[in-house]
């Protein structure tokens, strides 16, 4: 849905996937920023992605939920992000962050959200009187997508779903497009 | 009462590792037997999930301590939570106390509040009981040290971290206390004059390496 949606916009899109791409954890070498400043030294499917990246108009990062993060494949993608970012600090959103490197395209975040407790998908995951649940995760992705964004300096909007509502994953997807700009032509598609 | 505390992060001579052991060795002071067991490389097979279930199985209260990537749990420590969590039927039973601690060089709170939150809801999926939450900044400049080595640097932590280590010891939830420490920056400097400090100091190491700190390496040609 999400790549016809893309697709039916205009876009070009070049996917990745997270669980068949050679990208291993970040060590922290923090070589990236005074060793070889911007470089990653690790010289795996991430030095593609980083030029994909850089010259793309729109980051779209999907993922299922967990405990309201990413998913551990994606997020040694993103803990890779490190060289997208100069080693100097300035203020960003009155907190301390580092300089950006690049004009980041716009990131469009989309979490898939457990709906049912099981993998026999029985019982929906119900509000807990701890802030848990469906709901909970979702907000919780939302807040993140915007730290991500915060981080490497772009424009954002999130998408965050159970997965057996089609409509309203359409519907959310759409939404969160619109955010970014991308809403003419998206109406423009589904019109 | 048996403590189990968790260095999430793989990097060779860490500040998780050095709060980590910290705090170990402040538990092992109030009487707790604690022990530290560092989160498993990503290419650790399933045997390390099997070790990891075996010392939780055995552990009354589990503390995760982490370093924050990007306002996060680094990939590896988010991966063994979620391999816990798919075997979780194998702890059937078995709820021990989760506390939570976060760490990164952004000295504002808010830059650990996703992690935390993700460790609390881990904590909730898992049906175990959340004690809490606490996040440090600043720790960049403590460098792995042992922190009564770091000076100023860790200065807030060696303030909160023995409230921490009472409030774990004593299974209470994170004291109020402790959480108001570990939101004061440890820099001596107003913001502004710290980042232009810090910013003029790398500028020079750079000049002496002859260095562009803000190569585009992976623009397009």
């Amino acid at each position: 849905m999400l790549l016809d949606l893309l697709a039916g916009g205009g876009y070009e899109v070049e996917a990745v996937d997270c669980l068949d791409a050679g990208v291993i954890p970040c060590t922290g070498c923090g070589s990236c920023g005074m060793r070889t400043p911007g470089a990653c030294v690790v010289k795996d499917d991430m030095q593609g992605i980083y030029r994909a990246l850089v010259a793309s108009d729109l980051l779209v990062i999907a993922t299922p939920v967990r405990f309201g993060s990413y998913c551990a494949q994606l997020k040694k993608v993103v803990d890779r992000f490190q060289p997208l970012m100069v080693p100097l600090y300035t203020v960003r959103d009155d907190e301390m962050h580092f300089r950006g490197r690049y004009d980041l395209p716009a990131l469009l975040g989309v979490g898939l959200v457990r709906e049912s407790e099981g993998e026999d998908g029985g019982g929906t995951r119900a509000a807990g009187p701890d802030g848990s649940g469906a709901a909970a995760e979702a907000a919780a992705f939302r807040f993140l997508i915007g730290r991500l964004a915060t981080n490497i300096e772009t424009p954002h909007a999130a998408a965050a779903f159970a997965g057996g509502d089609e409509a309203a994953a359409r519907t959310e997807l759409e939404r969160a497009l619109a955010t970014l700009g991308a809403v003419d032509a998206v109406a423009g598609e589904a019109s | 009462m048996n403590v189990l505390v968790v260095d999430g992060s793989r990097r060779p001579k860490s500040n998780t590792g050095a709060v980590a052991r910290d705090l170990t060795a402040r538990l092992a002071a109030d009487g707790a037997a604690a022990e530290l067991w560092r989160v498993p490389k990503w290419s650790a097979g399933s045997e390390a999930t099997d070790e990891a279930l075996a010392r939780l199985a055995a552990a009354d209260v589990v503390v995760l301590v982490a370093p924050s990537y990007l306002d996060e749990l680094p990939a590896v420590t988010q991966r063994l939570l979620e391999e816990v969590w798919e075997r979780r039927a194998e702890l059937a039973g078995h709820a021990p106390l989760f506390y939570g601690i976060a760490h990164s060089g952004f000295p504002e709170p808010v830059q650990r509040r996703a992690e935390l939150r993700t460790m609390q809801l881990f904590a909730v999926e898992m049906g175990w009981r959340w004690m809490g939450g606490i996040g440090f900044g600043g720790t960049s400049p403590i460098d792995g040290r042992p922190l009564d080595e770091a000076g100023m640097f860790s200065r807030q932590l060696r303030k909160a971290l023995p409230l921490v280590a009472a409030d774990v010891a004593a299974g209470r939830e994170l004291s109020p206390e402790a959480v108001r420490l570990s939101e004061k920056s440890p820099f001596p400097l107003p913001r502004g004059m710290l980042i232009a400090l810090i910013n003029s100091r790398t500028r020079k190491a750079a000049r002496g390496k002859r260095l562009d700190l803000a190569a585009r390496v992976y623009a397009p040609d």
